[in-house]
């Protein structure tokens, strides 16, 4: 069972999982918003890749993600996907860790990816990120850099 | 009379000292013209690009906006194209500055590995594009030709056009041999260790991208050959890129020199030459400078100063023995760097100008759109001149390495260069095409952070 809150503002959130950490079990998952039919349990499912089930955020704009763990973590690898097949937009994520509880981030990358559909509609990354003794994780997502008023997917988002 | 004009022109040209290869001269229209100046060689592989700039350069010369006196090619022996329409007078000017550009061809260092015979290989490349064409279809090779030109101007001089592949994985022992001091230092006297060399790829950060593309990206042997051709084409133009400045100077330097001497021309041909003189080495536009002028005034101070100093005792060379030395030894970047002074600096009324803001160069602010002097000063100036000189005018960017089928580039000018995502976006995007792994590149966004641009290859 995932424990999630809906997050009324923009403050901080993340999420974990699979083969990869069982996030449902270690971490308290938060998030600025969700659309009804898209809940954020499913990019903790197992149905990946391109038509998988996905997160929507229910407002356009910037959202956030955040994984509150019950125990500070050791992680190597994460792993996301988005699939957009409507819109042509440049995404930005932000992946960013706290070893202190969540008062302090400390920005590990930054990444911008254009969709262009037909042609570009998927983006799976695999990003090593070592790091010890992490209390949270967060990712925000920008949609759209250029401001269109888009609305943040995911599709998987998973820990090792 | 035209030839036996050109041909005295030619012995006073070896006769003031400079050494070039044989010239043949055609005289052809202007669609010709044109058409050379579009495509940079008189036979090459077809691309709608070239279409293009010839579409651009045919317009501006109907306008009355340019056009396109003389063009000569880097070759042995030379080849130079005039103008069917131009007087005698403007003919054998454009002939006495061919002599400069092919004296410059052949003994400026820049152009010492060049290939004399792009001409016939260009003609073998485009026989060779048009048979792909016939197989694979005008679209598909075209569309690989994109992509090369998107990256062709990512090379390594240093390198060099003709590279062998990384060295293979291997075990290295390395023996630490008795080097006088050891004792005094504790350094063991002697020792054995091992490194594993050719694990990494690239073993160095790459520059020349599409070598290391067409070497290790899972091409087909004709995709591999249609890229090789586009990069030694590439080759072929770096050095005339990296010293326009000079070769024009020259160039315009002998032509000036040799009218000078010449007692072939009439008064009034001498004052039509003076003339067209004039307006080749015009000072340029308000905010642009004449690359000829420039070139050519620097020459001309050079020659002064150093004849001053020789009279002087001050040095060995005279004026004009100085200038061979420089045609010989300098590209645009230290030629400006050494021999533009402060004295021509505040003379030429030099100046740089931008916007003066100091944020990252990506960000936009309202103050962003006013343009201001922002220096006067000789090195701001030099680098203002020089900044769109650098690296084949593009941006640094180095192939770092490969993780897990994923190439990872470097943006190395990060803080001072923001790279136009438009462009950076669908660049990407030709490297995933060829590489068939996703591909990074490690930027600064508008803010001045470091971010990553991602591209996967469409499935």
């Amino acid at each position: 069972m995932l424990r999630k809150h809906l997050l009324m503002d923009h403050p901080v959130e993340r999420g974990a999982e699979p083969e990869e950490k069982d996030i449902a079990a270690l971490a308290t998952v938060w998030v600025t918003s969700e659309a009804a039919a898209y809940p954020i349990d499913n990019v903790f499912d197992s149905y990946r890749g391109p038509g998988g089930s996905r997160w929507v955020a229910e407002a356009p704009g910037p959202q956030r993600l955040l994984l509150a763990f019950d125990a500070p973590q050791t992680l190597r690898v994460l792993r996301l996907e988005v699939e957009e097949r409507d819109v042509s937009r440049t995404q930005e994520l932000q992946v960013a860790i706290s070893r202190d509880g969540g008062h302090t981030y400390q920005t590990l990358l930054r990444q911008e990816y254009t969709f262009s559909p037909p042609g570009t509609t998927f983006e799976r990354e695999e990003w090593a990120i070592p790091a010890e003794g992490v209390t949270h994780l967060q990712l925000v997502i920008t949609p759209d850099k250029g401001g269109a008023p888009c609305h943040a997917t995911l599709t998987t988002f998973a820990l090792q | 009379m035209f030839e036996v004009r050109v041909a005295e022109l030619e012995t006073l040209a070896r006769d003031q000292g400079l050494d070039f290869f044989p010239v043949s001269f055609e005289v052809v229209p202007q669609d010709i013209m044109t058409e050379v100046a579009a495509y940079g060689l008189p036979t090459r592989a077809r691309h709608w690009s070239y279409g293009k700039v010839y579409q651009h350069q045919h317009l501006y010369g109907t306008m009355g906006l340019s056009k396109i006196y003389e063009i000569v090619l880097n070759s042995d022996p030379g080849l130079a194209f005039l103008l069917d329409s131009n007087p005698e007078i403007a003919n054998l000017l454009v002939a006495a500055h061919v002599f400069g550009h092919v004296d410059f061809f052949k003994n400026n260092l820049c152009f010492a590995d060049t290939n004399r015979r792009m001409i016939n290989d260009a003609v073998a490349h485009a026989l060779r594009i048009d048979a792909y064409i016939e197989r694979y279809g005008l679209e598909v090779v075209e569309h690989l030709m994109d992509i090369g030109f998107a990256l062709d101007r990512h090379t390594d001089p240093h390198k060099g056009l003709l590279r062998q592949p990384y060295p293979p994985r291997r075990v290295v022992e390395k023996e630490h041999v008795i080097r006088p001091y050891d004792d005094l230092m504790d350094t063991p006297t002697r020792s054995i260790t091992y490194a594993v060399e050719g694990e990494r790829l690239p073993p160095h950060p790459e520059r020349d991208l599409l070598w290391f593309l067409i070497t290790y990206a899972p091409l087909d042997a004709w995709q591999r050959d249609v890229l090789q051709i586009v990069r030694e084409e590439s080759y072929y133009f770096y050095p005339q890129f990296n010293t326009k400045i000079m070769n024009e100077g020259w160039a315009s330097y002998w032509h000036a020199e040799l009218f000078h001497l010449y007692d072939g021309v009439s008064p009034y041909e001498m004052i039509e030459f003076a003339r067209l003189h004039a307006g080749v080495v015009n000072p340029g536009g308000r905010y642009s400078i004449n690359p000829y002028y420039l070139g050519y005034t620097i020459l001309v101070d050079i020659e002064k100063r150093w004849n001053q100093m020789h009279a002087a005792g001050e040095t060995p060379l005279t004026g004009r023995e100085k200038i061979f030395e420089v045609r010989r030894t300098e590209d645009d970047l230290s030629f400006l760097r050494n021999y533009l002074t402060p004295e021509l600096v505040q003379r030429l009324n030099l100046f740089a100008y931008g916007s003066d803001c100091t944020h990252p160069p990506g960000k936009q602010c309202p103050q962003c759109q006013t343009v201001v002097i922002t220096a006067r000063e000789r090195d701001a100036v030099v680098e203002a001149l020089l900044a769109p000189r650098y690296n084949y005018g593009v941006p640094r960017i180095v192939i770092q390495e490969v993780l897990n089928n994923t190439l990872c580039l470097e943006h190395l000018d990060r803080t001072t260069t923001f790279l136009d995502r438009s462009y950076a976006n669908n660049t990407l995007m030709y490297i995933a095409e060829l590489w068939k792994h996703p591909v990074n590149i490690l930027t600064n966004d508008e803010d001045g952070r470091e971010t990553t641009l991602t591209a996967r290859p469409n499935t």
